[in-house]
């Protein structure tokens, strides 16, 4: 192997590593933190029979992912926010149960929960859920 | 008469019999309000002991029992280590390997006092949320070039990703003390007055990447450094060999109170300039070597076939004669001359003259030869 080749190889890798993306723990816990800090009365819920607060699903063991991107997309669907970082917390939810890029979430596609909950217990099990990831890491 | 004295009497008893509620009310009221602890505060104690603790053995005279649960996990468990103060119990302790931190944990604590139990349920806490981790130990400071302070230290907490820092600081001319947060674990310090005695202080917290806390460790141990030969104005109280550093005069800056974190500011360079200035680089040189690299470079681009030489010798030595640069013969060219014409070829045959010496029996015919015009034959 010549060192031309080398080179190849190593342009390879990099724009490998460019293109992949990682499980974004440290971004997802950034934005959840900062929707958490808003007022609960800039959520836009009002509690109805028809529309009631907790509507969010809270996620068995095992189906985080899916439950993750099925409540922010809910969040989004009903405008309950206009802050650009719901889109990217669903953005990156989406990404990974697609690609499987969280080792640490057994990416069940469908969301399975127990029970539903507020916006805020919603963004704290998000929260929670990566701050484990986070902590476990070495 | 009659009637009036058992109206009397009746009268009577009814004061009596209302009190009686209404000291057991007190009494009830007495035992929940002096006796029961206000409630129960669990502490991680850098992630290897937990204490949850309901009052102290001054306030406290009933007899406590704690029970506790991991929500969807575990059954009810009793607290196996009471914590004792006074002959009361007033916590309970944990040890790591009943510690179960990102489960909802739940406590119950029983008082029971003269037959009567009263139940202090706590809320649902989760654990990763009440460490409290130790102190850092080991600070140093060193005196880097331009006049500047590292100070540098080590937690023993084990998770150091986990970990924010303040560093407290201030001279013997300071009034007021200065805290930086610190994301790593060293803390520059721009530029330092040589005649200024300087102490410092670090503590430690759980970050939001590993824990929704609020609870600091202890300061650790203060390092020092500057000159003490002015001891007009110094606040802090100096311990007896703590580090000390003197040396030359330098004046304060106006950053001096805008230290960052070294560490910090060498990752910040690293991924927004570094690495992809480098990467450009290499994509740069890449590309030179794929054009220089004819081998390859065919591959991608073929060359485009170009006849042009094999038809030099057409043009040049045969003028333009292509019969003539094929090699065509030169009577075939004639032939296709309109004007051509052929002169006749006339062909004939020699008579035959058979040998003296009668090789051949009379009678037999000799060898004949046949010619186009002549046809003779040769017998006895």
């Amino acid at each position: 192997m010549n060192a031309s080749m080398l080179s190849y190889i190593l342009l390879s890798c990099v724009l490998l590593s460019v293109q992949a993306h990682n499980c974004q723990v440290r971004e997802i816990i950034r934005n959840t933190k900062s929707l958490l800090n808003k007022t609960e009365e800039s959520w836009s819920c009002r509690e109805t029979a028809a529309t009631p607060c907790s509507c969010l699903p809270i996620p068995e063991p095992g189906h985080e992912l899916a439950c993750f991107v099925e409540g922010t997309n809910h969040m989004m669907e009903h405008n309950m926010t206009t802050d650009n970082r719901l889109f990217l917390l669903n953005q990156s939810f989406q990404i990974q149960l697609d690609r499987n890029l969280c080792e640490s979430l057994t990416s069940g596609k469908e969301c399975k929960y127990k029970t539903k909950g507020t916006v805020k217990t919603f963004l704290e099990k998000i929260l929670k859920t990566y701050q484990e990831i986070h902590k476990s890491r070495v | 008469m009659q009637g009036g004295l058992h109206t009397k009497h009746r009268t009577m008893a009814v004061p009596g019999a209302s009190l009686v509620p209404i000291l057991l009310l007190g009494l009830g009221i007495r035992l929940a309000a002096a006796h029961s602890p206000a409630g129960v505060e669990c502490i991680l104690f850098n992630e290897e002991y937990m204490t949850c603790t309901w009052g102290s053995g001054q306030t406290l005279t009933a007899n406590y029992s704690l029970y506790y649960w991991y929500e969807n996990r575990s059954p009810v468990a009793e607290c196996k280590q009471y914590l004792w103060e006074r002959g009361v119990r007033t916590g309970c302790r944990f040890e790591q390997s009943e510690i179960i931190q990102f489960q909802p944990f739940h406590v119950r604590v029983n008082a029971s006092q003269d037959g009567r139990i009263l139940e202090i349920p706590s809320n649902r806490m989760e654990l990763q949320n009440l460490v409290k981790p130790e102190a850092p130990v080991n600070l140093t400071i060193r005196n880097m070039s331009s006049n500047q302070l590292q100070l540098t230290w080590s937690s023993p907490y084990p998770k150091a990703h986990c970990l924010e820092h303040v560093v407290k600081y201030k001279s013997n001319k300071d009034t007021s003390w200065m805290k930086q947060e610190v994301k790593g674990d060293i803390f520059s310090f721009p530029s330092v007055d040589y005649e200024k005695f300087y102490t410092f202080y670090v503590r430690s917290k759980i970050n939001n990447y590993c824990g929704s806390t609020q609870l600091w460790s202890e300061w650790s141990v203060p390092v020092f450094w500057g000159s003490n030969t002015t001891s007009k104005g110094r606040s802090s109280p100096e311990p007896p060999g703590s580090p000390r550093h003197p040396h030359t005069v330098l004046t304060v800056s106006p950053w001096l109170f805008a230290g960052m974190a070294e560490e910090q500011l060498q990752w910040f360079w690293i991924h927004t300039v570094l690495i992809p200035i480098a990467s450009c680089l290499l994509l740069l040189v890449l590309v030179v070597l794929l054009v220089r690299m004819e081998r390859v470079w065919v591959i991608i681009m073929p060359r485009i076939p170009n006849p042009n030489k094999n038809f030099d010798d057409l043009f040049i030595t045969h003028n333009g004669d292509f019969q003539e640069w094929v090699g065509v013969p030169k009577d075939v060219v004639e032939s296709f001359k309109p004007n051509y014409s052929e002169s006749i070829c006339h062909v004939s045959e020699l008579p035959y003259e058979p040998l003296q010496d009668s090789i051949h029996p009379p009678g037999v015919p000799g060898p004949q030869e046949h010619g186009p015009y002549k046809n003779s034959y040769v017998g006895a």
